[in-house]
């Protein structure tokens, strides 16, 4: 069961999902829902034991394209919706024992591409308002399943987080003429300290304002909105980019680093949202090799982040730890 | 930190697309080349899964399982 509720004191919706409780929770690697059905072994999730990638709806998720009637009727400042909306995971690799990091730099740009894809596919949809695509990855962030996968939920509304970064991307807009986003990552490339990678397309740093120790955002050189603006040269200098990030992210503790990767785009409402500005954010939980960072009383009471460190000294360790991407022709 | 790059070939982006019994949509994806036969295949069930009202699904596999994420 699910439903929409609308929070009157901060203005925005929440999903109720009771029946989320019952998922899996981190099964032995050889019960695997996500794993190909192997023959003569129980039937998984994915019935096919090869591909490159999968996409496909959640068994439990926080909407549906076909949701239930709400339990409780709206009431006043109280407004109640069904859920409609649409939960994919994505699998990254038939390979349980892999990581996006681990994979080679050809197979994250395929990933780009079927991220392309799924968002052009999902946003035909009239009821959907935002796509939303991201990564939980490791059990410091909450996952469930080890097995290689990111998500996408398609909303019915523009979820808070982006709203902000488009209101105040609008408001500097209206103020300057010009794009905040564009501004934030001249301002990173030219000071040169919190840059972490770099190629012709886009530039992965830490960015002035970080709230974690390593959030690292990677930002369209172009002014770009989305994946569809993306040309082939862009799609493979953003795998080339992810690929240095999430290498030197598992160099960093010489352990397989958790994250959550956020990907920003326009939203689609069909609204001009020219304003904007596609680019990734990572919010990693680790502080140091033993230490995460958590959502305290300031953080989660106040929202108003404490960070322990600098990004200046965050983005020279991990700068210190970015390789150079070798393409191997197919 | 500069990349180098060598241009892919044969790097096409294939997709087919199966209902599976509880009505879901699952969509695979693979790369290079492939037999022709999947294309309309694929199209059928993404037709499927694109609406926004679900229609009676056509399972192609019976299944079940402990989902998950």
């Amino acid at each position: 069961m699910s439903e929409l509720r609308y929070n009157p004191l901060l203005g925005e919706w929440l999903a109720t999902a009771t029946h989320r409780q019952d998922r899996t929770f981190l099964p032995p690697a050889d019960f695997c829902p996500l794993c190909p059905t192997k023959p003569g072994h129980f039937p998984t999730e994915v019935p096919e034991p090869d591909y490159d990638i999968v996409a496909f709806e959640n068994r439990f998720p926080s909407l549906r394209r076909d949701p239930e009637d709400p339990v409780i009727t709206s009431d006043g400042i109280y407004k109640v919706e069904p859920s409609i909306g649409v939960c994919e995971v994505v699998l990254y690799s038939p390979d349980h024992n892999t990581s996006l990091a681990k994979e080679p730099v050809e197979k994250i740009h395929k990933l780009v591409r079927v991220w392309r894809h799924r968002f052009e596919e999902l946003e035909k949809r009239s009821f959907v308002k935002y796509v939303f695509i991201f990564e939980n990855k490791g059990e410091a962030v909450g996952v469930t399943l080890h097995h290689p996968h990111g998500q996408i939920y398609a909303y019915p509304f523009i979820p808070p987080v982006v709203a902000r970064e488009l209101a105040q991307s609008k408001k500097y807009f209206e103020d300057t003429g010009k794009c905040l986003l564009c501004e934030i990552r001249e301002k990173e490339s030219t000071f040169e300290k919190r840059i972490v990678a770099d190629n012709d397309s886009f530039a992965a740093y830490i960015p002035f304002f970080a709230r974690y120790p390593y959030e690292v955002h990677v930002s369209s050189k172009r002014h770009l909105q989305a994946f569809s603006d993306f040309s082939k040269a862009e799609e493979r200098d953003l795998a080339a980019i992810l690929k240095q990030i999430l290498a030197a992210f598992d160099r960093l503790f010489d352990r397989s680093f958790p994250y959550i990767m956020a990907i920003h785009q326009r939203p689609s409402d069909g609204a001009d949202h020219n304003h904007y500005h596609f680019h990734i954010e990572f919010y990693p939980p680790m502080r140091t090799a033993t230490k995460l960072k958590y959502l305290a009383g300031s953080e989660a009471g106040a929202g108003m982040f404490i960070n322990d460190t600098l990004p200046e000294i965050k983005a020279a360790e991990l700068r210190d730890l970015v390789e150079p991407v070798e393409w191997k022709e197919n | 930190m500069r990349n180098t790059q060598v241009e892919i070939r044969n790097d096409e982006m294939h997709h087919r697309g199966i209902t599976l019994a509880d009505g879901r949509y699952m969509i695979f994806y693979t790369f290079g080349e492939q037999e022709a036969s999947a294309e309309e295949f694929v199209s059928t069930a993404e037709r499927e899964a694109a609406s926004p009202q679900r229609t009676t699904p056509q399972p192609i596999r019976s299944r079940q399982s402990n989902n998950h994420v």
